[in-house]
């Protein structure tokens, strides 16, 4: 059935809300979804947000009208149907855009500098595959004596704060991606040989470091992203006159090797370093990257050429990308123990 | 612990001043929260006290080698300029930067701007090279030529 029919549902009677809010029947159900292509765009001229869902049979488009003119609204991820957003003032706040539920989180520890761009204060929604909990994860930065520190503190969902779980060596560079229950990021811009990549498994709330595979060509410009449900590594060599190319390598199940699987020839002037990292998509069978704040482009492995494509024609906001599905995840538990 | 101002002092970044100097010696001052436009300067930043030692400054001196001294003064310059606002809410003042700038610093100030990871200043001048090279041809091999010859010429 689809989500938003279940959502209502749970309003029948309390044992249909037990059985609709229940974890693993709203895993069970996640996995039968279909992933979709989110953007999130601020329309300030309407004072509203939108979310629309590309590519969609039925057309969906989530209006979210909110009060926009103090706050400068972005997504910092999405997961599971899931949209973890915040604002310049470093306010953290979920949502559920198929059932339309939210959740403000506390205060987190450090707000300063938060920005939709910021390396150094940014939050990553996760799911621990295990025990079906959700966990947002903040980092931000340590202390200056030892300023190569990373903070972080997690928020379990439905809980009551933020833990302050610890600080690591090893600053994030660009913010992070979550992919299968671990948050990881980069520790340098560029692809050289001291780069590696963070990994904080959301489970046991450890870190660990990964270094990048071996490359003929070094220097080029890296970022991480979630394809097909695998981190992924994304790598822009070539000057901003061009040509520039982009490969796409893919970590295996046993986080062990990397496997090329993509090579993608940028049009010209393209921006290396632009929202590419956690915005590269799959979807319907291409990949989606959206290389300006108006413009999506699509790669067709199938079509035997390099090339990225214009998606489709510019856009009138200004927007990011996100994957999408239609989910029943429960975010007031405190309203559904109290029905209960 | 020596120092009392670790988390209050990293809870206050606009007292700072950030001192951005050229690959030709140029100095050129700005705020923490203008400097933060870009990412790696930020980074930088972030990471001062490293070499630094535990004194507290006011003043952040960072070189960027691959910038010029005529270019970082106009990347300098956006900073001011857009500061303020969100990344992509351009105005006229943000316009009229962007059509006071020369050809060549066009293109010097595109190359800083990928470098420097602007995401807002990639933004305006994708939108000036698109206002200069309109009712050209499409395709984009022609674009990138049209670009440096009328740089170099002044057909336009």
């Amino acid at each position: 059935m689809p989500a938003r029919t279940l959502a209502s549902c749970r309003l029948v009677c309390k044992s249909w809300l037990s059985v609709l809010t229940d974890p693993h029947y709203v895993h069970e159900h996640l996995k039968k979804g279909q992933q979709k292509l989110l953007l999130f765009a601020n329309d300030r001229a309407n004072d509203r947000s939108l979310a629309m869902v590309l590519a969609d049979d039925t057309g969906s488009t989530y209006q979210l009208t909110r009060p926009m003119a103090s706050r400068s609204l972005f997504v910092h991820n999405s997961c599971n149907g899931l949209l973890c957003m915040g604002d310049s003032t470093g306010a953290v706040e979920l949502l559920n855009l198929t059932t339309g539920e939210s959740v403000v989180l506390p205060m987190p520890m450090y707000t300063a500098g938060s920005s939709q761009f910021s390396p150094c204060n940014w939050h990553c929604l996760g799911f621990c595959p295990s025990t079906k909990k959700y966990k947002v994860a903040h980092f931000y930065p340590g202390a200056h004596i030892d300023s190569f520190k990373v903070c972080f503190e997690i928020y379990t969902v439905g809980g009551k704060a933020w833990r302050q779980t610890g600080s690591f060596h090893g600053a994030p560079t660009d913010r992070g991606v979550h992919v299968n229950g671990a948050v990881y990021y980069l520790t340098r811009f560029r692809y050289i040989v001291s780069s590696h990549i963070c990994c904080l498994d959301l489970e046991s709330e450890n870190f660990d470091v990964m270094m990048l595979p071996p490359r003929k060509s070094y220097g080029g410009h890296c970022s991480l992203l979630e394809l097909e449900r695998r981190l992924c590594l994304l790598v822009v060599d070539g000057v901003a006159e061009g040509p520039r190319t982009m490969d796409i390598l893919m970590l295996d199940s046993g986080d062990k090797s990397w496997t090329h699987k993509y090579h993608i020839s940028l049009p010209w002037l393209m921006p290396s370093c632009y929202f590419t990292p956690k915005h590269t998509l799959f979807h319907d069978g291409k990949i989606w990257v959206q290389l300006l704040v108006r413009n999506l482009y699509c790669y067709d492995p199938s079509s035997g050429s390099e090339e990225l494509k214009m998606a489709c024609p510019e856009f009138e906001f200004p927007f990011s990308t996100h994957t999408f599905i239609e989910s029943i995840v429960p975010l007031r538990q405190d309203y559904i123990k109290q029905i209960q | 612990m020596a120092v009392a101002a670790a988390p209050s002092a990293a809870a206050e970044p606009e007292a700072r001043k950030i001192l951005l100097v050229s690959s030709d010696n140029q100095e050129f001052e700005l705020s923490e929260v203008e400097a933060w436009q870009s990412p790696i300067v930020g980074w930088k930043i972030w990471f001062f006290h490293i070499g630094n030692g535990d004194d507290a400054v006011d003043r952040i001196r960072i070189q960027l080698m691959q910038v010029n001294g005529a270019t970082l003064a106009k990347v300098v310059e956006f900073c001011k300029v857009h500061a303020p606002r969100d990344a992509f809410a351009f105005n006229n003042a943000d316009g009229r930067f962007v059509r006071g700038l020369d050809k060549a610093v066009l293109y010097d100030l595109f190359v800083a701007a990928d470098h420097l990871h602007m995401p807002a200043l990639i933004e305006l001048l994708h939108w000036r090279i698109g206002e200069i090279t309109k009712g050209r041809e499409p395709t984009e091999v022609v674009l990138v030529r049209r670009i440096i010859k009328t740089w170099f010429a002044d057909d336009d």
